[in-house]
C-alpha cells in the first residue's frame, strides 16, 4: 500500500475522534468566550441544543428521505417530562434525560407507524399534526402541564452534589454536542447509515439486496426522536422554566431550515445551519412578526445559491478544483467469487433442482400477464429465459424476487416456499437481482452501491456502529476492501467515486451486477444484463457470468441477445403471451420453428427479409401479435 | 445539415467528451457507434440542448441550418427542427398515448390544425398506437414504447431526428422493425443521427458511421466499408454482429 493511500486510511480512522476533539474544543471556547454574559451563554446553550436537533433530525430527513415537520413535538416532550419530573417530583435532573429520550423513543416508533404507509406531503402533514397535538396538550391540559403558565422553577443539574452554573451547564452541552457529532457521523459512514441513504434512495431495490425497509425507517424515526427529546430535556435545564410558547410548528420548521441550509444528509450540515439560524434568529428577535416571512426567503435564496446546503456546496466546488474525495486504493486482492465454506449461505446439499416453479399465474386487471408457468433451474446451471416484448418475463422475475405475489401457484428455492414472502427476506434466502430499469441507488458512489449490496455481508448493530467499535472500523475496511474487488471484477475500478447516475448506461448494468452478486446468492436473477453493452462489453460479461457459474452460483437471466444466450445457457425456457412456448438447449430451442416465428425472426433463419414497403403493415402485426 | 467540431463537454469536474467533429447531411442516417463510456448519449444531450455541461466548460461549434446554435435549450432546438427521442424511451408511463403523443407537440401547442396534421400523421406511421391511443403509455410493451418515443419526436415536425440506442431491451424481431422504421422514415425525406450499440443493426441501416472512442471521434466512413474493415471492428465494434453471428451458426448446421 502506497504512503498515501495508507494516509488515506489514518484519515478515515481518526476521522470521528478528531471530530470529537474539535467540537470540544471549538465548544469549549466559545463557552468560554460568551460566558462572561448571561444572555450570550443562554445563546450559545441554544445553539448548542439546536446541533443536537438538527443532527437528529438529520439522519431522518437528510439522509433516511423521511421529511419531519413535528420535531418540536419531540423537543417539548423532552422539555416536559424533564420539568415535571423535577417540579413535581423532586428528580435529579440529570436523571430525568434519559426518561426523556425513552419516552422519545417510543412516540417515534408511535409516529413512524403513520410514515410507513405515507411519503411526501402526507407525511409532512402527519408530523405537523403531531407537533401541534404535543403544542395542544401542553397547553390543553393544566391539571399536569400547568398550562400556558407552565412549570418553574426548574433548578439547575448538580454533579457530585454541587449545582453546576450556568457556564458549567454549557461545558455540559458542549460535550453532549461532542457526543451528538460522533454518534451521528459514526452512524452515517457505517453499515446503518448506508441503510438509511438506501431506503431514500430506492427502496424497491434496498428490499431486494436484503434491508428490511419498514424497520429500517422506523430506526431512523427513533434515533431522531431521542436526539430531540435529550435536547429538549437540557432546554429546560437552561431555561429554568417550561411552557407551551416555544415549541410550535414554526420551531419545527426552523430546524428543518437548519438541516436544509446546512447541507441536509452531509455529517457537518446541520452544525453549521444550526450556527447560522440561531444566530440569525438572536438578530431578528426584535422582528418577531416577521419571522417566518424572514426564514421563508431566506430557505428560497439557500435553495438558489447553496442547493446542496452550505456544506454540500463548498464540497462541490472543492471537487471541482480537483480534490475528489478519496477512493483511491493503490492494489486490490481480486475478487474471489468462491462460494465455498466461507460464504455467508452456502449452497445446501441436495439432488432437487434449486428453484422451482410450479403453475405460476399472475393476473393484473383480468389481464395474464404470467399463465401456468412451471419450470425448475438445476443447481449450478445458467438457466435463460427469452420471448418477446410483454411476454411476461420480467413478471416472472417479480414473482421469484417476491416484489409481486402470485395470483396462484408456488415458488420453490430449495424446496422451501417463497411465495408471498417480502423481498428482504427472500434475498436472506439467497436470492439476489438485477432490474431492467435500472435501480441504483443514482445518487450515491458506484463503491457505495455495492457496500449497501454487502449489507448482508456484515454484522454491525446499530450501538455497536454508533459508537464506531473498533471491530465496526475493522468490519468497514474489509467491506470496502471487498467492494472495491467487487467493482474491478465487473470492470469498474476507476469507477469507484463516480455517481451512480453518472455512469454510461452499459456501466450502470454492471454496477447492479456488482451489487447483487456482492451477498454471494445462491441465486442470481438477471434481467437483460446485456442492455446498453457492446460487442466486445457483452463477451466480457458472459465470461463473468461463467466465473459465477464455476463457482456454484446458480443464474437465471432474461436476455433479448441471442448469441450469448445461446453461447451462456445450459437451458432454455421461451415464453409468449405468459406461458412456456418452449424449453430445452439452447439448439433445441433455435430450431423450434415456433420459436423462431414469434420471436427470433428473420435473424435467425435465412428467409429474405420483408420489403420495405411492407415493413409498416408487419410492424403492426407484429407488434399488435405481442403487446 | 448538422455541423459539429470539436465538441468538449462533461458532468462536474470530469471532461466526457473531449472533441467529437462530426456532420449530418441533409436525407442520410448517420450512426454513432462505440463502447460504453465514450460519450455517446452525452454528446446526443448536448446536441439537443439538455445537456449544458454544468462545472465543465463547453467547447466547440455546432453548427444546423448553416446557424450557429451552440449552447442553444432544447425548447428552441426544437423549433428549428432538431429533436432527441431520448435513450430508455422516457415516456410518462401513466398518460395515454394519445397525451404523451400531445405533450411531444407542445412547443407548437397553439397551432391545433397543425397538431391535429402531425396526430393523423404518427397514427398513420405507427397503426398500432393509433389503436392503444387511450392506453396509458406503461402498459404497451416494450417495442411499443420505442414507437411512441419516435412517435413523440415527429410530433413537432422535425427535420432531424436524434435517436439513442433505439434497440435497447427489445426482442430481436421488433429491433428489424425499429430500424426498418427508421429507413422508412429516411425514405420519406427524414435526416437521422443514431446512437446504437448493436453495430451491425445500425450500421446495416445507416448511409455513414462515426466511431466514437474516449470522448473523440477517432473513425468515420461509409456504413458498409466500416462494417466490413477487419482493423475496425476487431479494434471497435467487437468481432462480429449480432445478425452475423446467428446467420453463421445457422449455416454451421
Amino acid at each position: 500500500m502506497s504512503a498515501m493511500a495508507r494516509g488515506g486510511v489514518v484519515a478515515r480512522r481518526l476521522q470521528e475522534p478528531l471530530g470529537l476533539v474539535a467540537v470540544l474544543a471549538v465548544g469549549s471556547s466559545v463557552v468560554w468566550w460568551y460566558g462572561l454574559s448571561a444572555y450570550n451563554s443562554r445563546i450559545v446553550a441554544v445553539m448548542g441544543l439546536s446541533i443536537v436537533v438538527a443532527a437528529g433530525l438529520n439522519l431522518l430527513t437528510g439522509v433516511a428521505g423521511q421529511l419531519s415537520l413535528g420535531h418540536a413535538g419531540f423537543y417539548a416532550v423532552g422539555a416536559y417530562t424533564t420539568a415535571m419530573l423535577v417540579v413535581d417530583h423532586d428528580w435529579p435532573l440529570l436523571a430525568t434525560v434519559p426518561v426523556a429520550a425513552v419516552l422519545c423513543a417510543a412516540l417515534g416508533l408511535l409516529l413512524a407507524a403513520p410514515a410507513l404507509r405515507v411519503q411526501g406531503p402526507y407525511l409532512a402533514m402527519v408530523t405537523i399534526a403531531f407537533g401541534l397535538i404535543v403544542h395542544d396538550i401542553a397547553v390543553e391540559f393544566p391539571d399536569v402541564t400547568n398550562g400556558p403558565a407552565g412549570l418553574f422553577p426548574i433548578a439547575l443539574p448538580r454533579i457530585a452534589g454541587r449545582e453546576l452554573t450556568l457556564e458549567e451547564l454549557n461545558y455540559l452541552i458542549v460535550a453532549v454536542v461532542a457526543l451528538t457529532m460522533y454518534t451521528t457521523s459514526s452512524l452515517i459512514r457505517s453499515r446503518w447509515g448506508r441503510t438509511l441513504r438506501a431506503v431514500h434512495g430506492n427502496e424497491l431495490a434496498a428490499g431486494s439486496l436484503g434491508i428490511p425497509v419498514v424497520r429500517v425507517k422506523r430506526l431512523a424515526f427513533v434515533i431522531s426522536a431521542v436526539y430531540a427529546g435529550v435536547a429538549g430535556s437540557l432546554f429546560a435545564a437552561v431555561n429554568g422554566f417550561v411552557n407551551p410558547d416555544p415549541f410550535t410548528l414554526e420551531l419545527s420548521i426552523l430546524f428543518l431550515v437548519m438541516v436544509i441550509i446546512g447541507g441536509a444528509g452531509s455529517v457537518w450540515g446541520p452544525v453549521f445551519g444550526a450556527v447560522a439560524l440561531t444566530l440569525l434568529d438572536r438578530r431578528l428577535s426584535s422582528l418577531a412578526d416577521y419571522r417566518l416571512l424572514v426564514y421563508g426567503g431566506l430557505l428560497l435564496l439557500a435553495l438558489y445559491v447553496v442547493p446542496d446546503g452550505i456544506v454540500g456546496t463548498v464540497r462541490g466546488r472543492l471537487r471541482r478544483f480537483g480534490r475528489a474525495p478519496s477512493t483511491a486504493v493503490a492494489a486490490v486482492e481480486p475478487w474471489d467469487p468462491d462460494l465455498g465454506p466461507d460464504a455467508a449461505r452456502p449452497t445446501p446439499a441436495g439432488d432437487g433442482p434449486l428453484l422451482e416453479a410450479r403453475h405460476l399465474s399472475k393476473s393484473f386487471a383480468g389481464l395474464r400477464a404470467v399463465d401456468d408457468v412451471s419450470f425448475a433451474v438445476e443447481r449450478g446451471r445458467i438457466h435463460a429465459i427469452v420471448g418477446p416484448n410483454g411476454a411476461g418475463k420480467t413478471t416472472l422475475l417479480n414473482l421469484i424476487s417476491g416484489v409481486e405475489r402470485p395470483t396462484t401457484g408456488d415458488v420453490l428455492l430449495a424446496g422451501a416456499p417463497l411465495a408471498g414472502r417480502p423481498t428482504h427476506e427472500i434475498a436472506r434466502e439467497g436470492v439476489a437481482r438485477t432490474f431492467q430499469n435500472l435501480a441504483l441507488f443514482a445518487d450515491l458512489t458506484a463503491l457505495d452501491n455495492v457496500l449497501i449490496g454487502l449489507h448482508l455481508r456484515a454484522g454491525a448493530s446499530v450501538p455497536q456502529a454508533l459508537a464506531r467499535t473498533p471491530a465496526v472500523y475493522r468490519e468497514e475496511q474489509a467491506l470496502r476492501d471487498e467492494a472495491l474487488a467487487l467493482l474491478a471484477f465487473v470492470g469498474l475500478a476507476g469507477d469507484a467515486g463516480t455517481r451512480a447516475g453518472d455512469l454510461p448506461q452499459g456501466h450502470q448494468r454492471l454496477l447492479e451486477i456488482a451489487r447483487a452478486v456482492a451477498s454471494r446468492p445462491r441465486l442470481l436473477l438477471l434481467d437483460e444484463p446485456a442492455a446498453g453493452l457492446n460487442h466486445t462489453e457483452i463477451d466480457a460479461l458472459g465470461a463473468l457470468v461463467s466465473r459465477l457459474r464455476d463457482a456454484g452460483m446458480t443464474v437465471l437471466f432474461i436476455e433479448h441477445h441471442m448469441d450469448l444466450v445461446m453461447r451462456l445457457s445450459d437451458r432454455v425456457t421461451v415464453l409468449d403471451y405468459g406461458r412456456v412456448l418452449a424449453e430445452g438447449t439452447p439448439a433445441e430451442v433455435q430450431s423450434d420453428a415456433a420459436v423462431v416465428e414469434a420471436y427470433l425472426g428473420t435473424a435467425a433463419s435465412p428467409t429474405p427479409r420483408p420489403e420495405r414497403g411492407a415493413a409498416e403493415h408487419q410492424t403492426k402485426e407484429i407488434i399488435d401479435a405481442h403487446g | 445539415m448538422l455541423t459539429v467540431e470539436g465538441l468538449a463537454t462533461g458532468y462536474g469536474g470530469a471532461r466526457v467528451v473531449h472533441d467529437v467533429t462530426l456532420h449530418v447531411d441533409e436525407g442520410e442516417v448517420v450512426a454513432l457507434v462505440g463502447s460504453n463510456g465514450a460519450g455517446k448519449t452525452t454528446t446526443l444531450n448536448t446536441l439537443a440542448g439538455l445537456h449544458r455541461g454544468s462545472g465543465t466548460r463547453r467547447r466547440g461549434r455546432v453548427v444546423f441550418d448553416g446557424h450557429d446554435v451552440s449552447g442553444m435549450p432544447a425548447a428552441r432546438l426544437m423549433r428549428r427542427g432538431m429533436v432527441l427521442v431520448p435513450e430508455r424511451r422516457q415516456v410518462w408511463p401513466e398518460h395515454s398515448v394519445g397525451d404523451n403523443l400531445l405533450l411531444g407537440a407542445f412547443s407548437r401547442r397553439r397551432d391545433k390544425t397543425f397538431v391535429g396534421e402531425r396526430l393523423d400523421h404518427c397514427y398513420t406511421v405507427f397503426p398500432v398506437l393509433a389503436d392503444r391511443r387511450r392506453q396509458p403509455a406503461g402498459t404497451l410493451s416494450g417495442g411499443e414504447q420505442q414507437m411512441l418515443a419516435i412517435a413523440r419526436a415527429l410530433m413537432t415536425a422535425p427535420r432531424l431526428l436524434m435517436l439513442d440506442e433505439p434497440s435497447v431491451g427489445l426482442a430481436p424481431l421488433i429491433v428489424e422493425r425499429i430500424f426498418e422504421v427508421v429507413a422508412q422514415l429516411r425514405d420519406d425525406g427524414l435526416t437521422v443521427l443514431v446512437v446504437e450499440q448493436m453495430v451491425g443493426t445500425a450500421l446495416g441501416v445507416a448511409d455513414r458511421g462515426y466511431v466514437l472512442e474516449r470522448g473523440r471521434t477517432v473513425l468515420d466512413g461509409r456504413a458498409r466499408e466500416l462494417l466490413t474493415d477487419p482493423a475496425v471492428q476487431a479494434a471497435y465494434l467487437g468481432v462480429r454482429s449480432d445478425t452475423q453471428a446467428i446467420d453463421e451458426e445457422v449455416a454451421a448446421r
